[in-house]
């Protein structure tokens, strides 16, 4: 069963199209990384298939079902099936990390302390973070945050995980780490993923689809090595992280650049 | 036009996520645990200053009051006169000023972080309500918060007042008392006070909420909130006080 389906979704909001007839599908088992650079519709496109935003055209179908068919309960019980991991970590500041991690299962199910505390135990061990329970998340380093944030997000046991950005702002020791512990996570809890990120280097390492986008358009997807060996002008200026595609800077001369930028 | 247009819409999100916060009432033990904890932050942090504001304002009016009323011979009211003024007016006001400044700015600016810190998403992906977790025990504490703050503020004031008439103005206890007991009644000015300081807590936790919840996402958007919810507030309050008094002044 598919996870997510894109079927010629085209969102315009203010005149302004945001999502240009966009067709995408995500299946079971399958671990996608979204790539675009800032302003390229990434987050719009969680937006839209979490129901929060509603495409002019075309239809998103979540789990098999059109997201804009669906009524605000039906939409609540299928975000319960996904977790998310958010780019600032959204932990709340005044509860300790077991708090942060026990209040969804508070919230939703009526289970008692010993057991909700056994459950919250095996998630932080999950992440590494054996012990860190009773820590404020002031206390905690990015890297630590980080995997606070995931073992809330698997907390609920969800089907699919969502990563908003989670490479941003960790240094590269830190990176390594996360990309090994969500590779850990993925195989043992059996669950799919979906990465969205604006750097194509760490993203290849965890994911093995990939799709890049530019202005609320695809412009390539594929497996990940497929991606990385492309030939394509805009994908090869994404891994190179270059602000001109390979070929324009290959066919033009240093002087052509300077005279229409204006300098010299 | 467009700004009337656009205040009007503001106005309409305003009432409507006040409905949705005073429909989220909890349902479970857990979220009234936090009401009460949330009653403690804001009472607790906004205490002291309460008590201190109090003592010197019932100080000045005692000294101020004094002076009008030797002129008329009429020194003796003084109990009543300052009574009478902090039960039914600067009691409920000069509180709500205070916890406007204290917490009501707390409250716009923890809103508005919370949106930038993907706070309120990170509920919605949760299948959590928001509102109930959330909001609906902040907007209560603050409801209830207020006219308790505005009894310890009438006592503190009161009671430095009769200092001030004891030991400064030579007017005796029994005099003051008196007088107090004489021209102010429980049923009638005190609890023309409380409907007052209910009324005001209502009014700040809807804007501080409001402003916060509508702030832009971003440091800026936090720190315009946090300016409205004081400017705002604090005029609707005084606006709201003359409404009430001249409304219900002779009734309540």
């Amino acid at each position: 069963m598919s996870l997510i389906e894109f079927d010629r979704v085209h969102l315009e909001i203010g005149g302004r199209v945001l999502v240009n007839q966009f067709d995408f599908s995500m299946e079971e088992g399958e671990h996608v990384g979204l790539i675009g650079p800032s302003g390229a519709g990434k987050t719009t496109f969680i937006n839209l298939f979490l129901g929060l935003l509603k495409p002019t055209s075309g239809t998103v179908r979540l789990f098999g079902k059109d997201v804009s068919e669906l009524n605000d309960h039906t939409l609540e019980l299928m975000r319960m099936e996904m977790g998310m991991m958010f780019q600032t970590n959204a932990l709340f500041p005044e509860w300790t990390v077991y708090e942060n991690i026990a209040f969804p299962v508070r919230y939703h199910f009526r289970v008692p302390e010993p057991v909700l505390k056994q459950l919250v135990l095996m998630k932080l061990d999950a992440v590494g973070l054996r012990g860190a329970q009773h820590l404020m998340p002031s206390e905690l380093s990015g890297g630590m945050a980080r995997r606070v944030a995931l073992a809330r997000a698997m907390v609920l046991d969800p089907k699919f995980l969502i990563y908003d950005e989670p490479f941003t702002g960790q240094d590269p020791v830190t990176k390594s780490t996360l990309k090994d512990l969500m590779k850990q996570v993925h195989s043992r809890f059996e669950v799919s993923s979906l990465m969205v990120s604006h750097d194509i280097r760490d993203l290849s390492e965890v994911v093995d689809k990939m799709i890049v986008i530019r202005s609320g358009r695809i412009i390539a997807s594929g497996a990940t090595d497929e991606i990385m060996n492309s030939k394509d002008d805009d994908v090869r200026n994404f891994i190179l992280g270059t602000g001109k595609t390979v070929q324009s800077l290959s066919k033009r001369s240093l002087t052509e650049d300077i005279l229409e930028s204006g300098g010299a | 036009m467009h700004k009337l247009f656009d205040r009007c819409v503001r106005m309409g999100e305003a009432v409507a996520m006040l409905f949705s916060v005073l429909y989220a009432f909890p349902r479970r033990r857990e979220h009234f645990k936090t009401i009460v904890q949330h009653i403690y932050f804001y009472g607790n942090k906004t205490m002291m200053i309460v008590i201190v504001a109090g003592a010197f304002i019932g100080m000045v009016i005692s000294l101020q009051g004094y002076t009008s009323l030797v002129r008329f011979g009429a020194e003796s009211e003084i109990g009543g006169l300052t009574a009478y003024s902090i039960y039914r007016e600067l009691g409920p006001v000069v509180t709500s000023l205070l916890f406007i400044g204290r917490v009501g700015s707390l409250l716009a600016s923890e809103m508005s972080m919370m949106n930038i810190n993907q706070q309120f998403t990170c509920l919605k992906m949760l299948a959590i309500n928001a509102y109930q977790l959330v909001l609906f025990p902040r907007f209560l504490a603050i409801v209830i918060s207020v006219p308790l703050l505005t009894i310890v503020f009438c006592l503190s004031a009161v009671l430095s007042s009769l200092m001030v008439c004891k030991f400064a103005l030579a007017v005796s206890t029994g005099i003051f008392w008196n007088s107090l007991e004489y021209y102010t009644l429980f049923t009638v000015d005190v609890m023309h006070g409380f409907w007052k300081s209910l009324a005001f807590g209502f009014v700040i936790a809807w804007v501080a909420i409001y402003q916060g919840m509508s702030a832009v996402p971003n440091r800026s958007g936090m720190a315009k909130a946090t300016t409205s919810t004081v400017v705002s507030a604090s005029l609707l309050i005084l606006g709201i006080d003359y409404v009430i008094t001249a409304l219900f002044g002779s009734m309540l």
